[in-house]
């Protein structure tokens, strides 16, 4: 199944070129000690907002310019890279299995878990997501782990509802039921004909979700309810560098940058793959 | 019908009380809530005894009574920051949002709803493309970002508008402008597929093999019949974007609920955090009810479970 969506993706140059920002921004975050030309914790407060290159007074050794602390930004907006990956990769991982594992249960077996599990789902949807992890993260204190957990909570709802549908309408199919007759248990027919056949939702999805949370997270760290300094986090970056907007603009705007186009870049190749594995999915 | 309203209603009832069962026991996560009232250096018998006439010795569902039975009554806390009853805090800081959140909406109506429909009829031209591109960038750019981006651009640079504050129609701009981004691209993006699925309908080719015009097989026969889960869509963000005030009021520093949110949580007066999520979610929930029943009254197909 590997080789032919990403003959697919080639065919495409804006998505051709959205899988290379993509793997571009996950080596930069994988191997950011290596890339980032200087410490991104390092202050110097002889250099401090320092304008990038390209404009007057700017120098090469900070590309992008310095904060106010004079920690290289570009540095920091690599180090940022490895805290937006570790959250979208983690969040979706943990609300990923969460929520197919619910999603299974409650379509496969149906009765009274599928109706208490759905309850549980209409609940949480009908509450006002950001404001229960502006006081949950308040009330724990903001650590990269409890963001990851906040996040978490509020993602395996999409997982859980599309498999669910999906595996309510395979249950009755032919080779599920052919499966059944010939004396399959129920595990066997999970893992043999029902994971594969919700694979590529489940593909889409968490290419979809992991910029949502990348997004998320990004919005936690700017109110201050993030990763802690001085750990560079771009939400948080932009959030310091909002103070000297009138002064150091490029302080906001890089960091908004980096968020932008990685989030963009993450949703065209989720679009990409929904349009190649699976058309009809909303989401 | 009246079953069915009945259980919509017990349901929603069920909702806030998971809600404020969540409330309640974050609010107790925080430690113990006597010490709040007290000097640091208070001796044990008065934490004691103050802990025995608030009512903290007793059982947690005891407390969780007391604790609903006096929020249902209006009363939800006495911030200590504030030095007033949590709710009346809560209440000065309504308005300011209500009309930031009606702002945005309008405004997201107003370019969604067409911008949807003219890319769903007119599917793959550039049109369409050029909303679709739209759609994506909207979805994919931080909020706060595009709020701060309109600031420097704006107020700092071209000076033509306030940067924050509340006050002329001239501060509404901004914000509801950022406000509006997001849900403009998901209730466009939404508006479309609904429009492509009516579209795709039987009795819409029959209205285009009669010869209808084109307008009138789009507003009369489509839009009709899309509209109701574009209703429904947007009863439910409308929800949405009372919690997404949280970040757009930091950024403008405009005085509502959101921004009062992250300020009493920095401060730890939790009364406060506390009516907020109970009001917020209620008004979240109501909206949802609303949107349901309204939903099934206009439009009898819908199956009543």
């Amino acid at each position: 199944m590997w080789s032919a969506p990403w003959r697919a993706i080639a065919r495409r140059p804006g998505i051709t070129l959205a899988t290379l920002v993509v793997l571009a921004m996950v080596a930069a975050g994988v191997s950011a000690p290596a890339v980032a030309p200087l410490d991104p914790v390092e202050q110097n407060v002889i250099d401090r907002l320092a304008p990038p290159f390209f404009m007057d007074g700017g120098t090469r050794e900070h590309l992008l310019g310095t904060d106010h602390l004079g920690r290289d930004v570009l540095s920091r907006l690599i180090y940022g890279a490895r805290i937006a990956l570790i959250v979208g990769v983690t969040t979706v991982a943990v609300s990923g299995l969460v929520g197919l594992g619910i999603g299974l249960v409650a379509g496969y077996f149906g009765g009274w878990a599928d109706t208490a599990l759905m309850r549980l789902l209409d609940i949480q949807l009908s509450m006002p997501f950001m404001l229960l992890a502006l006081t949950i993260i308040g009330i724990l204190g903001p650590s990269l782990r409890n963001i990851v957990i906040v996040l978490a909570l509020t993602g395996w709802v999409v997982y859980a509802r599309i498999v669910r549908a999906e595996i309510l309408s395979l249950r009755t199919r032919e080779f599920v039921v052919a499966c059944r007759s010939l004396g399959g248990s129920n595990a066997r027919i999970i893992v043999k004909h029902l994971l594969p056949n919700v694979r590529s939702s489940v593909l889409v999805l968490s290419t979809i979700e992991v910029a949502r949370m990348m997004l998320l997270e990004s919005a936690l760290s700017f109110l201050g309810l993030g990763v802690r300094p001085p750990t560079p986090s771009w939400g948080a970056m932009l959030a310091d560098g909002r103070i000297y907007l009138a002064s150091a603009w490029w302080l906001p705007t890089f960091p908004g940058l980096a968020i932008s186009v990685t989030v963009l870049a993450v949703n065209t190749v989720g679009d990409g793959l929904r349009d190649y594995l699976d058309p009809e999915l909303e989401v | 019908m009246h079953v069915w309203l009945l259980k919509r209603i017990a349901y929603s009832l069920l909702t806030l009380v998971t809600i404020s069962l969540i409330v309640f026991s974050l609010v107790r996560l925080t430690g113990d809530p006597v010490l709040l009232f007290l000097p640091p250096d208070s001796p044990t018998s008065e934490v004691e005894r103050l802990r025995r006439q608030l009512g903290f010795n007793d059982p947690v569902a005891v407390q969780y009574g007391r604790f609903l039975r006096s929020a249902l009554a209006g009363d939800v806390g006495f911030s200590l920051k504030h030095q007033e009853p949590a709710l009346s805090v809560v209440m000065a800081r309504l308005p300011a949002t209500l009309e930031l959140a009606t702002a945005a909406m309008l405004l997201t109506l107003v370019i969604a709803l067409p911008a949807g429909i003219v890319s769903a009829v007119r599917r793959n031209s550039w049109l369409d493309r050029l909303v679709m591109a739209g759609v994506v960038f909207g979805q994919s750019m931080p909020t706060y970002w595009i709020g701060i981006m309109l600031i420097l651009l704006v107020s700092v640079w071209a000076q033509l508008l306030p940067p924050f504050g509340r006050g002329t129609l001239a501060h509404l701009v901004m914000p509801s402008v950022t406000l509006a981004l997001f849900f403009t691209a998901r209730i466009a993006r939404l508006t479309r597929s609904g429009m492509l699925n009516v579209l795709r309908t039987d009795y819409v080719r029959t209205a285009r093999a009669k010869g209808l015009g084109a307008s009138a097989v789009v507003l009369k026969h489509a839009l009709r019949n899309a509209a109701l889960p574009i209703v429904t869509i947007i009863g439910i963000e409308f929800g949405t974007l009372l919690g997404g005030t949280v970040i757009t009021e930091t950024v403008f520093a405009w005085p509502g609920l959101g921004r009062l949110a992250v300020d009493a949580i920095s401060a730890r007066d939790y009364p406060v955090v506390q009516t907020i999520v109970l009001l917020v979610s209620a008004m979240f929930v109501s909206i949802n009810l609303v949107v349901d029943v309204l939903y099934r009254f206009i439009d009898p197909r819908v199956e009543l479970g």
